[in-house]
Formats: structure tokens, C-alpha cells, sequence
């Protein structure tokens, strides 16, 4: 008779999601070799994000949120806005599934100011800041009124304060920076409501992209519109199993998005017009959940990429007279190789291959793969994913926010995916898991032009953790040189990630300023290395999901013969001019600092557009 | 150290199947479980430990299987998933390891099936273990790889089932997939090549070698690849856009542009049982309710609507499921059907008011305006902040000329969705018809300014222009919009909405002018040249008539409308034969069309040709009119029908019916024919057209 025993073979090792998540900043152990290191805690983050869930399987609970990382008090460094949620009906909030996190009420969007860590400690794991929450006395609204998804951060009344564009499932809002006040002792910036009839648009925003659409060189805003959804209307779409779940946009009328431009004033006057039949706009209806400005076509106008969810991407071509052609289809950028639109949520834009043009990567569901679309230099793209290395890994991720960063200063693009699932996770479910969208982030690492190997497994505890991630927003927060991350987590912490090893490698920063001294997104520098070497990047690309990423760039300087100063910048900017700059007495471009290069003050290459 | 190959001889003239960098040890390495399944194994161990004491058999070599808690689960695939692990008990006592592998991978097929892939996976690693000859288990564990996104493992399963039957076109498609998919065309050329020619597989094979030549830069033989692959599987347009893009890499614009304008997606698809059966296995009404979510996007109609009765059987009391169930039949045009669902869907659910809506779109689409606004002002009534139940009430009132009502529907929409502007405009209209005209022009002016290419601001503003006579302003209004950059097909239906508009205001050269350039911008538009055709002949010019409903039948053979014109024009020029001929063909396309079938029937009864007429065809014809619209007009034909035949008894029967009825109203004419008619039937004469 042969023996019963024990089933042989081990138990299978752990390669899921290494904790459960929940509405706690726990902070995971770094390993000395990790990349990264999540130093919320240390650094005093307090916020966690509250998504109303109630069991009811309202569609707009795991949409969001973002985040903004700009420098709120003009003080040099990046401070940081982020989005919060709040009840989607008449369940109490702290009834919900989730309840609010202690100390999340009221549910508001919450500032915290970036501040000099009280020691100082040659730790390099030790960070140099803290965040400190000055909401209270911020005049950002203490209770929301709407439910919160993203913002974009830029100065769109040109005063040199950056101002805030808060997207929502109700009225968007408009917070005018006014500048630091300081009768309180300490210096604080504040804000004030400025919405109107046109920015308050009340249909579902979610990402919005500030961008000289007319080269008159204020920022006008293209606002992305998701689905006509309410909680009246919400509809269920149970699994296989007959559980509940939620639809998805195919459930609900796409919106046509929106293009607000700024009507001409005086230095802090704030009003737009809306040109979005005028500009052709509103012709594409499209549930929009990304968004990014650039100069697709190399004609010197800024384009707009606009990533749809479940229906073709759209490739807005600025013509130059107010109006904008849908290019995207011939463009090669509409739909995947296969002809078919994809649930596209996340999107970068960067220069991934070295030939000084923007390419596009883009997430998507969970069997899509991720698009990496490579453009030729004209405006025409190739479908470069499953050669790219970045088709295979996405296949069992949902991803969202995205952006592309050189983390380890090596000179070639890296790429970081925020995850989370959008549909109920089944197994993860019947575990009895409370929040089943989790999955892990994605780390990628350049390991070639236009070529990238998925590092996750090997980027330690900080990309372990499963959380449902919306945005990866892009900062260098500690002023380092490298670029660090904050995360946001639907029903979860938001998170900051520390980078441990751009900093050791030489690098340039360069901040492209207005006469007044705000950060111009839509600009460009083009950076000529003694070598002859190039590489170019351009402010506000890389915006994460619904967010607003460091306005700043950064560069790898590489050899010693570069680090020595032999560098020629180039910006060209939304009007259409051109300056240059090399290293001299008011902007040394020296490696190891921001150097700031304000509109108006470099050679002029060309004052018009090309 | 290279890996023994076991596949057939022959495969020494195939491309390897095997991964280049390792013989893919089996049981392939999957996804690893969660602290939570580790510890739903402890009850499946001990289980298979305790079927193995029972059956005398050490199954200690298995894995234990992570059965997921079924509790929350409908009852449809709990009570299946259930059955499956029950089957699996049973067959782990039988001493022949195909029946325990068979076990394993039925009830891996059915976790794989609903999506519990971890289970899934285990269970064909057993059944992988039990009968490692069988190529199914290896191959379902691929795709279940594939889905993971480990595409490594994907690589690897593929080419052990390969291995164990190399004559699969399905294994050996995959696999080349994923190996384009992991960015080496290289290795992935020589598969598609050998599937050029198998069965079924050909235009995946074109299409994975013209994907090939593409990142090559070989464009010309990308084009070519794509074109066959379109011209073997029609169907999967979505090949268009890759075509598009080699075609623009070639410099032909034009050309790539012509296959983006045709907009299909549809996809390759090639013939792969296995996989199919995944797709039918889950009975549960989400199953059903996902699957026939999928048809009716793809508009697959009858197949949504099989696959959601299905659904409801599995579970009647699924509202979602009814809910898409009535969309369906309304899409199907069995409006009456759509109302019996959602009726039984109040019956479960009285409160919701997406089924009072649904029921109210309904029966708008029925025409029954009144139990329409019924329906919508419930759904309004159990949620007042219901935006379109509102918008669809402020138009169901529309309908039924209560324009108060209807613009005070129409303004709460606008409270709650400020910037609805249909809304605005319906508002606007509501305005017009309560003559507040100054109001209405004024707000659609706004709209229209924003919104220059909206065709019905500026339809709404011409039709307040007409009525206030100013019908030059209109015209322009509506010239000027046709040239406005924007789809033809809006163009066009402006146009022709202005063409009605003006005629009635003895504008009739405006009108054809109109109807005459919309022709001239959509000339293959079967309905611009009815429209056009329609005009000229109530202007008189039917010759120019005749000739355009002809080349709308052409155009569009379904143009029903077209056809009747073209045949009363032709019979009223007494050209019977022709009319005989073109009715002959019309009504074989149109079988249900009722006006059809009463004109063939009065043609057949009374020409004066003695070789056009066939008394008993036009009893037949005149029948299916009459039977379907007891109309006056479809029993006069009856009558002739029956008078032609020779059964006068019965014509006269039923003439005198219809004296009787024409003697209570006050149509003086009818009567005068009708009694005419009986005359002649009296005196055993059957009814003649004139000759020309």
C-alpha cells in the first residue's frame, strides 16, 4: 500500500502583495540597496486619502486623487497640495467602508509646506525636510464642496505666485495664490476661491493641464472631462461570480473636454473664455483621464495628447489660429497596433530614445499592455511597446499615473507606473480583503534608447507595497539634484519616496521662469553637453495622473569634461521664441544646482515660431 | 546543456517550439499565493489528505488547492464551482490518473473560467503532474501565464503543449504571439510562417508577419501582408489602422487615410476550441450578464439577447440583466418585448427609477407620449436629482405639445447640470412654441454662438425665423451652416430639415435649391436624392424625380421609401410593366412593407395591362396589407383584389362596409369613389386604371 503523507514541495513563496492595505502610513523597512525609501512618517505626512465607499460600488470613489508638488510660498523648494475625497451620498463619512483616517476631518484638500528638518544628520536616509500641514490657515476650503480628483498647479494670473486648478465630479475650482502672509509670525501662503461661471465647469474633471494654447504667453487650461456620471445614475455591473462591481465608461456618456483661455489683464486679473467649440475642442467626446502638452510635431506650438479611457486617444495639433485638428488615428497615436482604443488612464511625455523628440507612454487596463508610442520627429508615431520591454510586465496591472525620470542619473529614461486595479479583484474579494483594487507600483529602468527592464522585484520595499496608486508625482524634494516621488493612494496614504542614488551622479537644474518669475510649463530646454552630446525635457510633461509634478529639470551631467561647465542650453519657449544660454556670471549652470532662466534674458535664437 | 527534444520527426522542418533559454520545467512556475490563500490551503491539504487515506493512493506530490470561500458568490456559479469540487473529491478516489488529471483540469477549466486564476493555476499544475502527456493542461496554463503578464511562463507552457502535439495551429499561434509580444520578432517569424498554411490560422499568420515586416521597416511587404490578411478575415477591420500606418510611412496619405475613415476595430480572430469552451463554461448570470454586455457594444444583437435570457434564467431577480435585456429588444425593434421586461423589473424592484426611465424611453420610441411623461415624472418623483430622466420628461412633454411643463423640466435639468446644453435648447424651444419667440431666438442666438456646428441650435433658430416671416433669414441661416466645415451626413440632414421648413412658406425653389446641395455634397446619399426626388415631383418635374428614386434604390436597395416613389410615379406614367418588374423586386427585399404590398395589389388588381394583372397574387399581397393595417385605403385594395378574381359577392360584401363606414364621416370624395366602386362590382365589373 502506498503511504499518505504530507504533499511535498513548499508552500508557495510570497510574490503577491506583501501587506494588506488600509488607511495607515506604515512605513516599509528599506533595504540598503533600494532605490527608494518611503519616508512618509519621517518626514511627518499625515494625509490619507478618503474615498466614500460604501459597498454601493459608486463609480467615482476609485477614480482619484492627485497631486501637486509646487513651491506654494516661493521659498525654493517644493511644497505639496493634495486631493481629498469626501462622502458620495447620505452614509456618513465615518460610517463608510473605509472610515476617514484619525485626524483626515473635515475632509479637506490639505497643503503642506516642505521645511527644514529640525536636525541635521549625514544620513543620507535621514531626509533634509519635513512636511508641515498649514491648510488651517491656508484659505483653502476646510470642507469640500464636491468630490475631489486632481489639480493643476501653475501661476495663471501671471503675479509670480502659483495658483491652483482644483478638478471635481462637481464645479471645478479656481484658488488664487496670494502671495505669503506673514502677521501670523510665520510665512504663509494664501489662497482665495476665484471660481466662476467658466471655470466652474460642473461636469466631471479629472485631469487639467495648464499650457499656452495661443502663445500669448499666459497659461490658458485644457480641462479633461471623464463621463456623465452622478450618483443618481450610477449603475452596477456585477462579475461573473454575481457580485457587485463597478461599470466602467462604457456604462456612461463620454464628455468632450474643455478649452479655457485666459482673457488678457493686468498682472493677478483671472478670467477665461471658453474656446472649446471655437477651437474644435468639443467635437471629440472622449472619457478623458490624461492629458499632456507638448510639441508633438516639432512646429513650436504646443499640441495636446489626451489619453481616453475605452475609446481612441486624441492627438490635438495646434494650428496656430485658435483652433486644434484631431491628428491622432493618421498619427499612428489613436489606437494600439492592433487598431484597437484601450482603457488609457496614465500618461508621459518625454524623450525616450535620444533623438530630441517627444515620445508617449501610456497605461492601461489590466491585458492591455502599456503603449510606448515613438515619434518620428514629425508628429508621426510607432507603436513600440512590445519592443520597448514595457508591453510584457503590464499585462497583469492596472496601471494609472505615469511618468518618465532618469531616477538614477545614468542618462537614460526611467519610468515609474502607479497601479491599481478599477475592477474588483475577485480572488483578493472572497479573501475578505476590505479595499480588492490593490496591486504594486512599477519601477522601470532605462536600459537603452527607447528600451526599459522592469525593476519592480528589485526596487525593495518601497515598490513591495500593494495599494490602490492614481499618481506618481515627480519631485526633487530635498533639493538633491535626483528625483524623489509622492504617491497618492485611493483609500490609502499618500506617499514619498526618497531617491538614494541620482544624487551621487553630477547633474544640472534649470527652472524656465516668466519676467515675472513664475515656471512657464510648456517651455523646453534643450541641453548641449561639451561632448556634443543632447537631451531635452520640457516643463509640466510629465504630470503623473490628475496632478502636477516638480516644474523643474533635471539633468545628468555625465563625464568630468561636461561637469566642467563647456554647456550650451537652449529653451524655446510657448510664444515661439528661442533664447540660449551658456555658463556666465548670472547663470552659471553649474552642476549641483537650479539655475534659473528667466523669459527674455538669454541670446535670442529666434523670436518667432519656426 | 541543450534539452532533449521529444516532438515528432517531422518538427525537424518547423521552427523550434521550445523557449531558447530553458527546457521549461513542468509543473511551470505560476503565480505565487497571498498570506490569505496560504492559509485557505490548511483545509484543501488536509482534504486531499484525507481522500488519499480513503482511496489508498499517496497524492502527497500534489499541490494543495487554494479554494477560494464561495459564500458571497451567486448562487449560479457557487452552486457550479460547488459541483466541480464535489466532482474532484469523487474522482481523487479513482485509481487512474487521466480521471484525477481530468478532475483537476475541469475544475481548473471553471476557476479559469470565473477569473480565480490561483486556484485555476494549481489545479492544472495536478492535472499537469497526473497526465503529463495531455497538451491541454500545459496550454490552458500558458494562457492563464499569458493573462498574468508572466509572459516568460506563457513562453514556456505554450512550448511544452506544443511539444506534446505539434500539430496545434492554436498552441503554435499563441506562441508566436507572445514571442512578439516579448519584442523578438525573430523568433516569432518562422510560427507564423508555418501557419500561413493551416486551416483557419492564415490571416493571423499575415497579419503577425506584416507586424514583422512593419518594425523592420519593410513597408511595402507590411501593406501586403495587412491587405491579405483583411481580404481572408474581412471582418477584423482593426488591422485598418496598422495598414494606415505602414501606408503613411510609405507616403500615401490619402490612402491610409481612406482605411482610417472606415473606423472598424474588430480584431483577428482564429479558431481555438479550448479557449472558446472557457468563454461558455460560467452559468451564472453575471456571466451572462458580462458576455452579453459584449455583444450588444459589438452589435450582436440576437446573440445579446440569447445571451441575456440565459442570464435571466440563472437569475431572475437581476436587474442589470433585465435592464440591457429591454435595451436589447428596443434595439431589435420589439419595443413591446422591451416594455414586458422592464415591466417585470418593477414587479422586483418598484423603487428604481432607472427601470421607470428605461421604461419611459420606451415607450417614447412607441410613441406613447403620455405613459411616457407617466413613466419619467416616477423616475423624477423617487430621485429628484436624476439629470436625464428630466431632460427625457422636458421631451416626452415636448412631444405631446405641454411646453410649460416641458420647459419647467428642462430648466431643472439646467439646475443641475448648468452647462447641459440640450437642455438649453429644449428650454428654447419650449419657449417658441409658448410664443415667447423673442426669449427663444435669443437663447438659441447664444448657443448657436458657441456652438456654430450644432445642427439643431441652428435648425431652431431657422424654424423661429420661418414662423416669424422671415424666411430669407432662415434660408441663409441654413446655407450658411451647410458650409461650415463638419460631416457631410450633418450638412446633408440641415439642409433637409431646411428644405421642409421653407416649403410650406411657398418657397418651394428654396427647398429643391436645398435638397439640390445636399445632393451635391453627398451624391451617394440615398436619402438626399429621395428627399431631392420627392421635392421635384411635388414640383412637378417627375421625369428628374423618376430618375433620382431609381439611383436611390440603387445606392441603397433598403430606401423603401424610394422604391414606393419610384413605383407610384411609374404606374401613374402608365408604365405598369416596369412598375410590375421594379415591384417585384422591391417587395422581396422589403417582405414586411406594407405599402409596398398595397400598391403591388392595387397594380395587380387594376391595370389596364391584362399582362400586368394577377387577380389572385393581389388577393395575397392586398391580404398581408390589410391584415397588418385595417386601413381604408388596404380594404379598398381588397375589395379590387377580390373583384379582379371574380368573387364579386364577397367584394361587394365587403365595399358596402366601407360605403357605410365613409357614409358616418364627412369625407364626401372617398364616398363618391367608393360607391362608384360598388357600382361597378354590382354590375360583376372589376376596377380599371385609366391608360395614359
Amino acid at each position: 500500500m502506498i503511504a499518505c503523507g504530507e504533499p511535498k514541495g513548499s508552500e508557495p513563496a510570497e510574490d503577491g502583495p506583501a501587506q494588506a492595505p488600509g488607511p495607515t502610513a506604515s512605513t516599509p523597512a528599506a533595504g540598503t540597496d533600494d532605490p527608494f525609501i518611503d519616508v512618509t512618517e519621517q518626514t511627518g505626512l499625515d494625509f490619507v486619502h478618503f474615498n466614500g465607499m460604501t459597498g454601493r460600488f459608486y463609480y467615482s470613489e476609485m477614480m482619484g486623487p492627485g497631486a501637486a508638488l509646487f513651491d506654494a510660498d516661493n521659498d525654493g523648494d517644493l511644497d505639496l497640495f493634495l486631493i481629498q475625497g469626501s462622502a458620495l451620498d447620505d452614509i456618513p463619512p465615518e460610517d463608510s467602508s473605509i472610515p476617514p483616517a484619525p485626524g483626515s476631518l473635515p475632509l479637506s484638500d490639505r497643503l503642506y509646506l516642505n521645511v527644514s528638518s529640525d536636525s541635521v544628520s549625514d544620513d543620507p536616509d535621514k531626509p533634509s525636510f519635513r512636511w508641515l500641514d498649514v491648510t488651517a490657515d491656508s484659505g483653502i476650503p476646510g470642507e469640500r464642496d464636491g468630490y475631489g480628483m486632481g489639480v493643476a498647479a501653475a501661476d495663471f494670473d501671471g503675479d509670480g505666485w502659483t495658483d491652483l486648478f482644483v478638478t471635481q465630479t462637481g464645479a471645478n475650482r479656481m484658488l488664487r495664490n496670494l502671495g505669503v502672509d506673514r502677521s501670523g509670525g510665520e510665512a504663509r501662503p494664501k489662497f482665495e476661491d476665484v471660481t466662476d461661471e467658466v471655470t466652474g465647469n460642473t461636469r466631471w474633471a479629472v485631469p487639467a493641464v495648464a499650457f499656452d494654447a495661443d502663445g500669448d504667453r499666459d497659461l490658458d487650461l485644457f480641462v479633461c472631462n471623464y463621463v456623465a456620471h452622478s450618483i443618481a445614475i450610477d449603475k452596477n455591473c456585477p462579475d461573473e461570480l454575481g457580485r457587485a462591481n463597478y461599470c466602467g465608461p462604457m456604462a456612461y456618456p463620454s464628455l468632450p473636454d474643455a478649452l479655457l483661455i485666459n482673457v488678457p489683464g493686468g498682472p493677478g486679473d483671472l478670467r477665461f473664455e471658453d474656446q472649446s467649440n471655437r477651437s474644435g475642442i468639443d467635437r471629440e467626446a472622449g472619457a478623458c483621464l490624461g492629458a499632456a502638452a507638448a510639441d508633438f510635431n516639432g512646429d513650436g506650438r504646443l499640441d495636446l495628447y489626451v489619453a481616453n479611457d475605452g475609446s481612441p486617444n486624441v492627438l490635438w495639433i495646434n494650428q496656430g489660429d485658435g483652433r486644434f485638428e484631431n491628428q491622432a488615428l493618421l498619427a499612428g497615436a489613436g489606437v494600439n497596433a492592433q487598431g484597437h482604443a484601450e482603457a488609457s488612464m496614465g500618461v508621459a511625455v518625454a524623450d525616450v530614445d535620444g533623438d530630441l523628440d517627444e515620445d508617449i507612454l501610456l497605461t492601461h487596463l489590466t491585458r492591455e499592455t502599456h503603449t510606448l508610442y515613438v515619434n518620428d520627429g514629425s508628429g508621426a508615431f510607432f507603436d513600440r511597446s512590445a519592443e520597448s520591454g514595457l508591453a510584457g510586465p503590464s499585462l497583469d496591472r492596472t496601471g494609472f499615473g505615469t511618468a518618465f525620470f532618469d531616477y538614477d542619473h545614468d542618462g537614460l529614461m526611467d519610468a515609474v507606473v502607479a497601479a491599481g486595479a478599477v475592477k474588483i479583484l475577485k480572488e483578493l474579494a472572497l479573501a475578505g480583503d476590505p479595499h480588492p483594487l490593490h496591486q504594486r507600483n512599477q519601477l522601470y529602468r532605462g536600459v537603452g534608447p527607447g528600451r526599459f527592464e522592469d525593476v519592480t522585484d528589485q526596487a525593495g520595499a518601497a515598490f513591495a507595497v500593494s495599494e490602490v496608486t492614481r499618481s506618481a508625482v515627480i519631485g526633487d524634494l530635498d533639493n538633491d539634484g535626483d528625483l524623489d516621488l509622492v504617491l497618492t493612494n485611493n483609500a490609502g496614504p499618500a506617499r514619498v519616496l526618497l531617491n538614494r542614488v541620482g544624487q551621487d551622479r553630477p547633474w544640472i537644474g534649470l527652472r524656465l521662469v516668466s519676467e515675472a518669475g513664475s515656471d512657464v510649463p510648456g517651455a523646453s530646454a534643450t541641453v548641449q553637453f561639451g561632448d556634443g552630446r543632447q537631451v531635452t525635457a520640457r516643463v509640466g510633461a510629465n504630470a503623473g495622473y490628475a496632478s502636477t509634478g516638480d516644474p523643474r529639470l533635471s539633468f545628468p551631467v555625465g563625464s568630468s569634461r561636461d561637469a566642467s561647465g563647456d554647456i550650451t542650453v537652449t529653451v524655446r519657449w510657448p510664444d515661439g521664441s528661442i533664447e540660449s544660454w551658456s555658463p556666465g556670471p548670472a547663470n552659471k549652470l553649474s552642476p549641483g544646482t537650479y539655475s534659473t532662466l528667466t523669459r527674455g534674458s538669454g541670446t535670442a535664437v529666434s523670436s518667432k515660431r519656426p | 546543456m541543450p534539452c532533449p527534444l521529444r516532438g515528432r520527426p517531422g518538427m525537424r522542418t518547423q521552427p523550434s517550439l521550445r523557449p531558447k533559454t530553458s527546457c521549461f520545467p513542468i509543473p511551470v512556475p505560476m503565480k505565487k499565493f497571498s498570506p490569505r490563500f496560504q492559509r485557505s490551503q490548511i483545509g484543501a491539504t488536509l482534504l486531499i489528505l484525507l481522500l488519499a487515506v480513503g482511496c489508498g493512493r499517496d497524492l502527497s506530490h500534489l499541490e494543495p488547492v487554494p479554494h477560494p470561500d464561495l459564500s458571497t458568490v451567486e448562487a449560479g456559479a457557487r452552486d457550479q464551482l460547488e459541483d466541480g469540487k464535489r466532482k474532484l473529491d469523487k474522482d481523487l478516489k479513482d485509481r487512474d490518473d487521466a480521471v484525477v488529471a481530468a478532475a483537476f483540469g475541469s475544475l481548473g477549466e471553471l476557476y479559469h473560467a470565473y477569473g480565480l486564476n490561483e486556484a485555476a493555476a494549481v489545479c492544472y499544475r495536478n492535472a499537469m503532474t497526473m497526465a503529463p502527456g495531455d497538451f491541454a493542461w500545459p496550454y490552458y496554463t500558458g494562457l492563464l501565464a499569458q493573462e498574468s503578464g508572466d509572459l516568460a511562463a506563457a513562453e514556456q507552457a505554450f512550448a511544452k503543449a506544443a511539444e506534446l502535439r505539434p500539430q496545434s495551429a492554436p498552441v503554435r499561434a499563441r506562441l508566436a504571439e507572445v514571442l512578439l509580444l516579448q519584442g523578438r520578432p525573430d523568433d516569432a517569424e518562422p510560427h507564423f510562417t508555418v501557419l500561413l498554411d493551416q486551416d483557419g490560422f492564415a490571416p493571423l499568420a499575415h497579419h503577425g508577419l506584416a507586424r514583422i515586416a512593419a518594425q523592420r521597416g519593410h513597408q511595402e511587404q507590411a501593406v501586403d501582408g495587412f491587405h491579405k490578411a483583411l481580404e481572408l478575415q474581412p471582418s477584423a477591420g482593426g488591422i485598418r489602422n496598422a495598414l494606415a500606418q505602414s501606408l503613411r510611412a510609405l507616403g500615401r496619405a490619402e490612402e491610409a487615410q481612406a482605411e482610417l475613415a472606415k473606423k472598424e476595430s474588430g480584431a483577428v480572430v482564429f479558431p481555438d476550441p479550448l479557449r472558446e469552451r472557457l468563454d461558455t463554461l460560467p452559468r451564472s448570470a453575471g456571466s451572462f450578464l458580462r458576455r452579453g454586455n459584449q455583444a450588444l457594444v459589438a452589435g450582436r444583437l440576437e446573440e445579446a439577447h440569447q445571451l441575456f435570457e440565459q442570464g435571466k434564467a440563472a437569475n431572475p431577480k437581476n436587474i442589470e440583466l433585465r435592464l440591457n435585456l429591454a435595451l436589447t429588444q428596443v434595439r431589435r425593434q420589439r419595443l413591446d418585448d422591451a416594455l414586458l421586461e422592464l415591466k417585470a423589473a418593477l414587479n422586483i424592484e418598484p423603487q428604481n427609477p432607472q427601470i421607470h426611465h428605461d421604461l419611459g424611453t420606451t415607450y417614447m420610441a412607441k410613441g406613447l407620449q403620455a405613459e411616457a411623461v407617466a413613466a419619467f415624472e416616477k423616475a423624477v418623483e423617487l430621485e429628484p436629482d436624476y439629470p436625464s430622466a428630466h431632460f427625457n420628461l422636458a421631451n416626452a412633454f415636448g412631444s405631446s405639445n405641454q411646453w410649460a411643463k416641458s420647459e419647467a423640466a428642462a430648466r431643472r435639468v439646467l439646475e443641475l447640470e448648468p452647462d447641459h446644453t440640450r437642455a438649453r435648447y429644449l428650454a428654447a424651444m419650449a419657449q417658441h412654441q409658448q410664443g415667447r419667440r423673442q426669449q427663444a431666438e435669443a437663447e438659441l442666438r447664444r448657443l448657436l454662438e458657441q456652438n456654430p456646428n450644432e445642427r439643431i441650435y441652428r435648425e431652431g433658430l431657422a424654424s423661429i425665423l420661418s414662423a416669424t416671416r422671415r424666411v430669407d433669414e432662415a434660408v441663409e441661416l441654413i446655407l450658411t451652416g451647410a458650409e461650415l466645415d463638419q460631416p457631410k451626413e450633418e450638412a446633408v440632414a440641415l439642409l433637409n430639415a431646411g428644405a421642409k421648413m421653407v416649403w410650406p412658406h411657398r418657397r418651394q425653389e428654396d427647398a429643391i435649391t436645398m435638397w439640390r446641395k445636399a445632393v451635391e455634397l453627398d451624391p451617394e446619399s440615398s436619402e438626399a436624392l429621395t428627399n431631392l426626388a420627392n421635392g421635384l415631383q411635388l414640383f412637378r418635374q417627375q421625369d428628374e424625380a423618376l430618375e433620382l428614386f431609381t439611383r436611390a434604390t440603387e445606392l441603397d436597395p433598403q430606401n423603401a421609401t424610394a422604391w414606393l416613389s419610384e413605383v407610384n410615379l411609374r404606374i401613374l406614367a402608365g408604365d405598369h410593366t416596369t412598375a410590375k418588374e421594379r415591384l417585384e423586386t422591391a417587395v422581396e427585399l422589403h417582405p414586411d412593407h406594407i405599402g409596398l404590398a398595397n400598391t403591388f395589389a392595387r397594380l395587380l388588381a387594376t391595370s389596364f395591362d391584362p399582362s400586368v394583372r394577377d387577380g389572385e397574387r393581389a388577393i395575397v399581397y392586398a391580404r398581408q396589407a390589410y391584415g397588418q393595417q385595417a386601413t381604408l385605403d388596404h380594404a379598398e385594395t381588397m375589395a379590387m383584389a377580390l373583384a379582379e378574381t371574380g368573387r364579386f359577392e364577397n367584394a361587394i360584401k365587403f365595399q358596402r362596409g366601407l360605403v357605410q363606414q365613409a357614409q358616418a364621416g364627412n369625407d364626401r370624395n372617398t364616398l363618391r369613389r367608393l360607391v362608384t366602386h360598388l357600382r361597378l362590382f354590382e354590375n360583376r365589373r372589376p376596377v380599371r386604371s385609366k391608360a395614359p
